[in-house]
């Protein structure tokens, strides 16, 4: 917030340029973050409640509760970081990866 | 992204808060007036303001457990459930009441609750069908004319864009501690980012507590995974694991007759040290799988989880009772729920936590009336010219007066449709509900056409002027009025008048406000008839 009016103005104009410009690598980043953030917040919900040490119940209870903790965080790094390919590869390969061990668990 | 991390953080704070801000407009106004869910329904049912049954004393309960059961076996024996609901200082009356079975199309079947008066020998049955506190709670996450589950799906996508738009405007407000304390007045967008900032600042810790127990309290509908792998989907063997007094028993369809309820009184005086109860409540009376649950009034406990005793119907034997200490897991959800519902707050606590709610909404409203005012600053020389605003520019100010305006008139509507309908009206509930929704389609059409301060200064000004005067609708349709309340110590009367002076009030200062910012607007802008906010 301490830009002066003018200062922010240019940025509008520079924002609007690139939207345009890469609407793309936007999009892309939108869905990583809504599908893939949700993916990893799912993922890490179904490990959490297999690997914690408690009750089944209170596993499960204490699994859905921090889920969304991840599902922000997800979100937060998907706009956040500089490379939309890092982005993809993270959020859409560790769902991937942590569903593939808690297969290979049983 | 942006070529920095405070710059993304920037655009994600704006689109995240931007796309969903209309709906939590309204989840955050009908939440906050939720907090007052109860007191707001008994003002909808000015019969229940005088001559009835209003003091809990532990010895009489026995025989007006014995009238109940009487009662309701004669009135309602093929009923899916009768309540039998003692006074409490949020239900300041007896009540029987109990729930039809429901008709064809329907989830649940409809409610009926009597109240007794005040010598306790009478039933009063003329009490006027409404919804009243319990619409405004159940729009808040439910919406309206939406099928419920949509709904939920929609308000938690809301939810979690109010979530990420919390922490990203935490990461991009660089000097919290200083602009807390500075505000700059009639400077234009400079006045309302200050605004913007106060809100969200001071109530910081209740709109992330509000934001996440908001997502906790749905989560089975949201992230239902872990129940999916850990119990096959089968989410009631999960609810019952957690505490086992949730079990639901289907009805066997065999007759058999109901134990005499007032005999199970000294058990459950002797489990819970004669604490007060809250309601007891039996389902499939007479039927051979019937249970009989004895709610205890948890009162100020924070706990969300009501405290039972289940007893068989037919025997009368003891199943099952809430523990008395709950797991770690189970007392935190417990908690986030309490926390959410503020069920166990005293009335200033529950006051603290409204205005809280408010703050919120006040911090919606700016975030989008800062972006509309950037709109009209972009287009400022196209509309100078005389060429008509973009559709952006069109939707983001009409959706802005239609809402920010429209929610406190259309609630205004729907307090006086409770009292001004005719009283033998088919289907009055819902017509108070439709009320709601004419009034703030009115808004959302002249919006169409005039969204010039002249209209909003006019919508608010209507607001005021409604809600300002609900202590006269109250003293003119209700048995007793304002001063007569205080008197008779009804504070829950008392408060809901309250809230509408000070509602109105607030409105009438937007108002005048507007006023001068329209002053602003004329010295510096060539087309001041168009001038908007």
């Amino acid at each position: 917030m301490t830009h002066s009016p003018d200062n922010k103005r240019r940025q509008g104009c520079r924002d609007t340029q690139a939207l345009a410009a890469g609407a793309m690598p936007l999009v892309a980043r939108i869905a990583a973050a809504i599908f893939g953030g949700y993916a990893c917040s799912a993922v890490f919900c179904v490990a959490l409640a297999r690997l914690l040490p408690l009750s089944k119940a209170d596993s499960t209870l204490t699994a859905m509760m921090s889920s969304f903790v991840l599902y922000a965080v997800a979100v937060i790094y998907a706009f956040g970081a500089t490379s939309v390919w890092r982005v993809w590869g993270l959020l859409a390969g560790l769902p991937l990866l942590c569903y593939a061990l808690l297969q290979l668990l049983g | 992204m942006k070529d920095s991390f405070f710059r993304s953080m920037t655009w994600l704070h704006t689109w995240a808060g931007l796309l969903v801000c209309w709906v939590l407009l309204l989840i955050f106004f009908a939440g906050s007036l939720s907090y007052f869910r109860h007191e707001t329904s008994l003002w909808f049912k000015p019969e229940l303001h005088a001559g009835v049954y209003r003091d809990y004393r532990a010895e009489a309960l026995a025989p007006q457990v014995r009238q109940a059961q009487d009662y309701l076996s004669r009135q309602a024996p093929g009923a899916r459930s009768w309540s039998i609901e003692f006074p409490t200082q949020r239900h300041p009356y007896l009540s029987y009441g109990w729930q039809k079975p429901p008709l064809p199309g329907q989830r649940r079947g409809d409610k009926l609750e009597l109240a007794v008066s005040a010598d306790g020998q009478r039933v009063i049955s003329q009490i006027r069908d409404s919804r009243g506190g319990d619409f405004l709670y159940r729009l808040h996450f439910d919406l309206h004319y939406l099928p419920p589950l949509y709904a939920r799906y929609l308000v938690g996508f809301c939810t979690l864009f109010m979530l990420i738009a919390l922490v990203s405007g935490i990461v991009i407000h660089k000097r919290i501690f200083k602009d807390f304390f500075s505000f700059r007045r009639g400077k234009g967008n400079r006045s309302w980012l200050d605004v913007h900032n106060l809100s969200s600042v001071l109530a910081l810790p209740y709109h992330l507590m509000i934001t996440y127990s908001g997502l906790i309290t749905l989560m089975f509908i949201y992230m239902p995974w872990a129940i999916q792998s850990q119990y096959q989907g089968d989410r009631d063997s999960f609810l019952r694991e957690l505490n086992p007094v949730r079990v639901q028993l289907a009805a066997s369809g065999r007759a058999a007759p109901l134990f005499d309820i007032d005999k199970l009184l000294p058990q459950v005086a002797a489990h819970w040290q004669a604490q007060a109860l809250d309601k007891i409540v039996i389902s499939d009376p007479g039927d051979e799988h019937s249970r009989i649950k004895v709610y205890l009034n948890t009162g100020r406990s924070i706990t969300d989880e009501p405290r039972v005793m289940v007893f068989d119907g037919v025997s009368g034997d003891l199943l099952q009772a809430s523990p008395e200490q709950f797991s770690a897991a189970m007392s935190t959800y417990d908690t986030f729920m309490a926390l959410h519902t503020a069920r166990f707050a005293d009335p200033m606590l529950r006051l603290l936590f409204f205005c809280c709610g408010l703050l919120g909404y006040a911090m919606v409203a700016t975030g989008t009336l800062m972006w509309a005012r950037k709109l009209r600053q972009q287009e400022q020389k196209q509309l100078a010219k005389g060429q008509a605003a973009s559709l952006g520019l069109r939707l983001v100010e009409g959706l802005n007066l239609s809402v920010i305006a429209g929610l406190p008139l259309a609630t205004a509507a729907f307090f006086y449709a409770n009292r001004l309908l005719p009283p033998g009206l088919e289907q009055r509930a819902q017509w108070e509900v439709h009320g709601f929704f004419i009034a703030w389609g009115c808004v959302a059409l002249t919006a169409l056409v005039d969204r010039s301060v002249n209209s909003w200064r006019n919508w608010l000004l209507l607001a005021a002027g409604l809600w300002g005067l609900l202590p006269v609708l109250n003293a003119l349709t209700s048995p007793s009025d304002l001063l007569h309340n205080v008197l008779s110590r009804q504070w829950a009367l008392v408060g809901v008048d309250l809230m509408g002076l000070v509602f109105g009030c607030g409105l009438f200062y937007a108002a005048t406000k507007l006023r001068a910012d329209k002053a602003v607007w004329r010295a510096k802008t060539p087309v001041p008839s168009r001038a908007s906010l």
